[in-house]
């Protein structure tokens, strides 16, 4: 059993409504793609964003390839442009 | 030793200017520069009542750390801290502040502007303005999306 926080920030939360998940996958390994298409199969919204921005994913903070395989405890993060720092 | 976090308080900045120019001088340093950003009063003709930032911990500080660590290799730089606020901000509130200190004043500022373009591309820090005429998610540089209900960004 694999059990992974997915988190959502900003607008990606508005999005869809939650600024997290949790989601368990009764398998004993798993990549960082399928994890991404079960996300896209309960949240078809996420992925139809048309506003000349790219949402970026990060696996515990981390960009990852999508072969990455995912650990139980991991956490995947969507996260919109970033807007730190003054004018 | 450089630093840098995300913050909810405001740093004690005439602690942190005593402490960076007495542990400096003696390396050969004569630089302090300092940047504070602070919330804008009025954005696109429209009055700015509140900034809500918010960041990915503890990613966000370890990426500011990180930066300061990298840009502070230069042998003519001795320390950068950098603190970012988060929380609900009020107009002319500080937002940020970068302090460098180095042997030069062109490199002091040549540095202290390069860790605050890599603040705001590198580090996930979200900011939503809440404005007299509704509320906006600035994404990267300057780019405004006014905010929506649920599922209605497309």
């Amino acid at each position: 059993m694999i059990k992974i926080k997915v988190r959502f920030f900003a607008l990606v939360a508005d999005l869809i409504g939650k600024s997290s998940i949790e989601l368990l996958f009764n398998k004993k390994k798993i990549t960082l793609r399928e994890v991404l298409n079960h996300i896209s199969k309960l949240y078809p919204q996420l992925y139809k964003i048309n506003k000349g921005f790219k949402i970026l994913i990060l696996v515990n903070g981390e960009q990852a390839p999508l072969n990455k395989v995912i650990s139980d405890g991991d956490e995947i993060a969507f996260i919109p442009p970033v807007a730190g720092g003054g004018d | 030793m450089p630093d840098g976090k995300i913050v909810s308080g405001q740093p004690n900045i005439n602690e942190i200017i005593t402490n960076m120019i007495n542990d400096s001088y003696l390396d050969g340093c004569g630089a302090l520069v300092i940047f504070i950003g602070y919330v804008k009063g009025k954005v696109d003709g429209h009055i700015v009542n509140i900034l809500s930032y918010d960041a990915y911990e503890p990613y966000a500080s370890k990426k500011l750390r990180e930066i300061a660590y990298q840009e502070a290799r230069d042998k003519d730089i001795y320390d950068i801290k950098i603190f970012h606020m988060i929380g609900d901000l009020k107009v002319g509130d500080p937002t940020i502040y970068i302090f460098v200190t180095g042997k030069t004043r062109e490199k002091a500022f040549e540095t202290a502007k390069r860790v605050l373009e890599r603040v705001k591309h590198e580090v996930p820090i979200f900011k939503l303005e809440r404005r007299d005429d509704g509320e906006y998610w600035v994404l990267g540089d300057g780019k405004r999306v006014k905010r929506k209900k649920e599922n209605d960004y497309t």
